[in-house]
């Protein structure tokens, strides 16, 4: 909604509410009231928050407690307490830490070694050390580098050229070879390029159309491809998509943490 | 109203938990229209048969989602949450509590079978087993609502109807990382797992968690003999699945394994050296590209062997000693005439042995080599008459692209840049680059970024360190 400038349509103080009722006494938070703490939704209720300008009520340092209790040695991040390790969870953790001024409280050295051990000879990043390039998984990686500081060690001129393969006829981005196009790739693979300053090496204006034809006439939200239902997931990364491509009416987005631009600046980051 | 729903809701809850004391061996699940389709009493709200199959009908679904959820997190609130530090034995719950624990194991499962995507149903789980364990150790007596090899059965269920959830998976490998860390070997589960991971990929199709998670357990039991099964599991599917990205990868996976276990073990083990692997790989590919041309996954495939050979060339000495030729060899910029001579195409197309195209011995390699390389893909690029020629063409450039400034960025490194003979092939490959746009066709990338790209002094796409 921010994007659209249209956040004065939401109960401000309804949300917050709702954010402060899925916290744990460990920091975390969890999907919804109830549900398990975790670093995925941790950072998603601290976005929520800086956008609604309320890190004030928010108990920062049991936040930064839980995501950095979540380091392990070799520098990567498990989600929670039941140890699984992924480099989304890295991302996570750096943004979430970044985000309320608290990097310092990880071991930024070794959470950036971490994840480049995860980049592949194509030059795109996956899950694990060794898994399979993929879009989303590269936009955290590429993210979680830019906020540690160590965009440098990433050959930007390979990744790009990887991303730009994304590409494809109707004007779509995929994920990884040979999959099918889908709009929440417009975020994934231009957050990415943006990032790594080659947004320009993409077709802008076909993405563009192709995002535009994705939205369902019926009741205004954008799908994940032409002819199929709406949803909010979808919505939020077409519109993050147009923003890249330069669509009248909309904020400027930060590729690096998801929000928008005005928004950075207040966080002064 | 609302007490009805209720009731109905346990009444659909208590019926779909009979199923599962009724039939433990449960192995699929679905969502049906209508039980009666299937000659069942509709407002029983499922089907089980004797041939272990469940099927929920879809409108009894959020009525027990109505029911079940709000029960779980009371229950969870109770039994765990609301206990700091948490209840780590049986015995530290009082009587009524302990009476709660088998209606709470059912919610999770419940819930799961609905929504897989909950994760705090299968956190409860973990906790489970976890004071399970403990407390038999303790020498009380267990619950027995669950066990390793129960989970695991609950997780394959799941998988027939929640292929793509990512949280089936994760919550497996926390049973199996248990499992191994009481001194069980992953290797006895490990043909189950793969058996696991090809089912699900078959049903839908490029499933990034299962081939990730196919690529953990081989990781897990690192054995060459596991590797070299596994890589002949790959040649059918491959061949029958040449969009399919995931299998491609999943060979590179086994390939980069074999690698470092030839590299740890300083000597061949048992088989094969890699080395002579990757030469029938190479064929493998070349023969996939040729009989099917197209294809995104083949080509991208072909840039990881390619990457590799020159890679482990110029950075490793056990490889360096074992190849017969250097295969940085190039020797010309090729002209447009100069493209795969007609010769050396029938004679590979022979080595196919078109008669037995469906065969699974790969006994030729290639004796790769970067000039060998250039021909082939101009072939591609030339070939009109080919099938698919735009797709084919437009892969063969970007390959040709990729492959120029990769060479270029390796020879930057050379542990001997300054040598005359690195000299000499910076200045070939260079030429390759200023001729490129007559040497690519149908590329749908921005011709920005290859002119960029072509245009730069520095040598980028860098070898990995």
């Amino acid at each position: 909604m921010d994007l659209m400038n249209a956040l004065g349509e939401m109960d401000r103080e309804e949300i917050i509410s709702y954010i402060l009722s899925c916290k744990h006494p460990n920091g975390g938070f969890g999907g919804n009231v109830g549900h398990d703490a975790h670093l995925l939704y941790t950072l998603s209720a601290v976005q929520v928050m800086a956008i609604l300008n309320a890190l004030d009520r928010l108990d920062i340092d049991s936040i930064v407690k839980f995501v950095s209790s979540l380091q392990n040695e070799d520098g990567s991040f498990q989600g929670d307490e039941w140890g699984e390790i992924d480099t989304r969870f890295s991302y996570c953790a750096v943004c979430c830490l970044a985000i309320l001024g608290r990097k310092d409280a990880i071991d930024t050295q070794k959470a950036a070694e971490y994840v480049l051990k995860c980049r592949n000879f194509d030059g795109g990043f996956g899950c694990t050390p060794g898994a399979e390039s993929h879009a989303g998984q590269i936009f955290t990686c590429v993210a979680a580098l830019s906020i540690l500081g160590q965009l440098d060690k990433i050959d930007a001129d390979l990744l790009g050229f990887w991303l730009c393969e994304r590409q494809l006829d109707c004007g779509g981005l995929n994920g990884r070879p040979e999959k099918l196009e889908d709009v929440c790739y417009s975020w994934w693979v231009l957050s990415a390029l943006a990032i790594l300053k080659r947004l320009h090496w993409i077709n802008l204006d076909k993405l563009k159309s192709f995002i535009l034809q994705c939205q369902d006439d019926d009741n205004g939200g954008i799908a994940d491809r032409p002819g199929d239902v709406a949803d909010v997931f979808h919505t939020f990364f077409g519109l993050c998509g147009l923003s890249f491509c330069g669509y009248p009416g909309l904020k400027a987005i930060d590729p690096t943490y998801a929000l928008c631009a005005d928004t950075i600046q207040r966080l002064g980051l | 109203r609302k007490r009805k729903k209720m009731e109905e809701g346990k009444r659909l809850f208590d019926g779909l938990n009979a199923c599962f004391d009724k039939d433990p061996l449960i192995d699929e699940l679905g969502f049906i229209l209508s039980a009666s389709d299937f000659g069942a009493d509709e407002k029983d709200g499922f089907i089980a048969n004797s041939e272990h199959k469940l099927g929920i009908t879809y409108w009894c679904i959020p009525i027990i989602q109505k029911f079940c959820h709000p029960l779980f997190m009371m229950l969870k609130h109770r039994l765990i949450d609301s206990h700091s530090p948490r209840i780590s034995l049986w015995s530290q719950f009082n009587q009524q509590d302990q009476n709660l624990l088998i209606l709470f194991f059912q919610t999770t499962r419940i819930l799961l079978l609905i929504n897989s995507d909950c994760y705090s149903a299968f956190n409860a789980r973990k906790w489970m087993l976890t004071v399970e364990e403990n407390s038999k150790e303790n020498g009380e007596e267990g619950k027995n609502l669950l066990n390793f090899d129960t989970e695991l059965r609950f997780l394959n269920l799941l998988l027939t109807k929640h292929p793509k959830s990512g949280e089936v998976w994760v919550h497996r490998r926390w049973i199996l990382n248990r499992w191994k860390l009481r001194g069980n070997s992953l290797d006895s589960i490990w043909r189950q797992d793969v058996e696991i991971c090809t089912r699900v990929s078959v049903i839908y199709p490029k499933n990034y968690h299962a081939w990730n998670h196919r690529a953990w357990i081989l990781k897990q039991v690192n054995s060459q003999k596991r590797c070299l099964e596994d890589l002949g599991m790959m040649n059918d599917w491959c061949r029958r699945n040449l969009s399919d990205h995931c299998g491609f990868h999943h060979r590179k996976t086994i390939l980069l394994q074999l690698f470092n276990l030839q590299i740890s073990m300083s000597e061949q083990v048992e088989g094969e050296d890699v080395g002579e692997i990757w030469k029938r790989e190479f064929f493998f590919v070349e023969k996939l590209i040729i009989l099917y041309p197209g294809h995104e996954s083949p080509w991208s495939y072909r840039r990881f062997l390619s990457y590799y050979s020159l890679h482990w060339y110029t950075f490793n000495d056990q490889w360096r000693r074992k190849c017969k030729g250097d295969p940085f060899r190039f020797s010309s910029v090729t002209k447009g005439e100069d493209h795969w001579k007609e010769e050396n195409f029938v004679k590979f197309l022979v080595k196919l042995d078109l008669n037995n195209w469906i065969s699974n011995e790969f006994t030729e390699s290639v004796e790769w080599n970067l000039n060998r390389e250039m021909e082939f893909t101009l072939h591609c690029i030339l070939d009109e008459g080919a099938e698919k020629y735009e797709k084919q063409s437009k892969f063969a450039s970007m390959y040709r692209i990729w492959l120029i400034q990769t060479v270029l960025g390796m020879l930057k490194k050379n542990t001997e840049p300054d040598s005359a003979e690195t000299k000499e092939k910076i200045l070939l490959f260079e030429e390759c680059r200023n001729t490129i746009e007559s040497l690519t066709k149908n590329l749908s990338v921005s011709q920005q970024m290859v002119d960029e790209l072509m245009r730069k002094n520095d040598y980028s796409f860098l070898p990995i360190e």
